[in-house]
């Protein structure tokens, strides 16, 4: 996670730091638990016991608390210089990726020409990445919660609508109606159902994500909450639930087309 | 029996058995056999539990647990598919019940028209045609298009008849079909099927109680402890 970008400076001026050469840009709970603000002047002191007074040129909130508590920009040379070393010392070298989910592509191809440890960020913030995934995990586990609860509804549903109908169901067989044939009419009633339940509830999902997008939000640079929409994710919720309302309404179908003609018929 | 008398019979049954094992074995049909021949009006009659619907639930196809043969119309059914049977039922078995059993949310014409639906041969509206020529001649088409569950006892059991009738099948098989009517509506249904043999050649076979029913029937067969006791 990258954390130096100019847009995240709340006060004062990024560029600033490459002008007034001995100012330093601070993360806005640092300079709050300093007591400092823009303009107003700090002391670093280093391991080596080098002691210098450098101005504020401005507050930056990256929005993570750890961040915006303990960090600090300056200008590469002066801080070269603060530590007494040369021109082409650095501790670190950040790179930005456009595509974040690239870091090991890219890992594999520079590793080869470069000698020091390259380490991407899924590496370096293990936490944050395993916090994802197990909010993912939840995600998907909710959703088959909700399939598996809507699959018992139809499943019901079915079941129901057969016990009702089963002297029908035995006049159909008397008048010649197979198994099968009997199987396919109430498979055709789940299906309907799984039609008609996709249809409607793509319509109101999106309808809910579009009211959910305008909820207002304003943490981390964000003005309402987000919502990502994947046309993936529309249709496999379609797929998953067609599948699911037939599998559901498969085996009462099934056992409809098993029922005995003769002793319904004859009580 | 010759060749020419063989293609007569409309149904034939040879020393049929057939076991009930709740609440424990009991021999119900204990080899029955007799045949009908076509254009007959056959009534068989018997006293509760002397295994008379039992008997003709085997020759409607729709109870295969049983040992003998049965062959309706040239076809041997014993150990036919369940597929097949399905089919043969369709196309030549019309069955009536006691209780008329018609689908409640469906008119009257298109109950009637189901069988012929299913079978899939003519074109619907000509099975409309024929449905509604039907219930013409039962003197229903002023009721041809109301649902079943509006229709009277009577009108139930006329279209459920006239269902039956749809695919022209080879046999009608009724088991107590004026058992549910009052007498005035039992004689109608009376009249209908001994018009349907006499005029249309049509090859009856009703189980019933009734013994008037049974009086106006070609020939009577009675059943006694699993057997025929006049034959």
């Amino acid at each position: 996670m990258c954390s130096s970008d100019p847009s995240k400076v709340i006060e004062g001026q990024w560029s600033e730091l490459n002008y007034q050469k001995p100012s330093v840009i601070l993360g806005s709970i640092l300079a709050k638990n300093l007591g400092v603000k823009v303009n107003d002047n700090v002391n670093i002191l280093t391991p080596d016991g080098v002691s210098k007074n450098y101005t504020v040129a401005g507050l930056i909130e990256t929005s993570v608390k750890d961040v915006d508590k303990s960090r600090a920009y300056m200008n590469i040379g002066t801080t070269r210089q603060l530590l007494g070393k040369n021109s082409d010392y650095s501790s670190d070298i950040l790179v930005n990726l456009t595509d974040r989910d690239q870091t090991n592509f890219v890992k594999a191809d520079l590793q080869p020409s470069i000698q020091y440890n390259i380490e991407t960020w899924q590496e370096a913030n293990q936490q944050l990445l395993a916090a994802s995934q197990m909010r993912s995990i939840i995600a998907l586990a909710v959703s088959l919660t909700i399939l598996l609860v809507a699959g018992f509804g139809i499943y019901n549903i079915m079941n129901m609508t057969i016990n009702e109908k089963i002297r029908e169901i035995a006049i159909l067989k008397a008048m010649g109606f197979s198994g099968s044939d009997i199987l396919y009419i109430f498979l055709t009633q789940a299906s309907i159902i799984g039609v008609l339940g996709a249809i409607s509830g793509l319509i109101l999902g999106v309808v809910f994500s579009m009211l959910i997008n305008l909820v207002p939000f304003k943490i981390a640079g964000l003005s309402t909450l987000p919502i990502l929409y994947k046309t993936e994710d529309f249709v496999l919720a379609v797929v998953f639930g067609m599948l699911t309302t037939l599998l559901a309404g498969y085996l009462p179908a099934r056992k409809a087309s098993k029922i005995d003609p003769v002793v319904i018929i004859r009580g | 029996m010759n060749e020419s008398q063989h293609t007569q019979k409309a149904l034939e049954v040879t020393n049929l058995v057939k076991y009930f094992y709740d609440p424990s074995p009991f021999q119900v049909l204990r080899g029955v056999s007799f045949d009908v021949r076509k254009g007959e009006f056959l009534s068989i009659v018997g006293k509760s539990g002397s295994g008379k619907s039992t008997l003709l639930y085997v020759l409607s196809t729709m109870d295969t647990d049983y040992e003998g043969g049965l062959t309706i119309n040239g076809e041997r059914l014993t150990g036919q598919s369940q597929n097949r049977l399905s089919a043969f039922r369709n196309e030549h078995i019309g069955f009536v019940f006691q209780f008329h059993y018609l689908l409640p949310e469906f008119s009257a014409l298109e109950n009637v028209m189901i069988p012929a639906k299913r079978l899939g041969r003519i074109p619907v509206e000509e099975i409309e045609h024929n449905a509604y020529e039907s219930l013409r001649l039962l003197d229903l088409e002023d009721q041809a298009l109301k649902p079943a569950n509006k229709l009277s006892g009577g009108q139930q059991q006329r279209v459920a008849i006239a269902r039956a009738l749809i695919n022209r099948p080879s046999v009608i098989m009724g088991d107590e079909p004026t058992g549910n009517l009052d007498s005035k509506n039992s004689l109608a249904v009376q009249d209908i099927f001994r018009n349907l043999a006499r005029e249309f050649g049509q090859t009856i076979i009703c189980v019933t109680h009734d013994n008037d029913f049974a009086r106006n029937t070609d020939r009577t067969i009675e059943m006694q402890d699993g057997l025929i006791a006049n034959s």
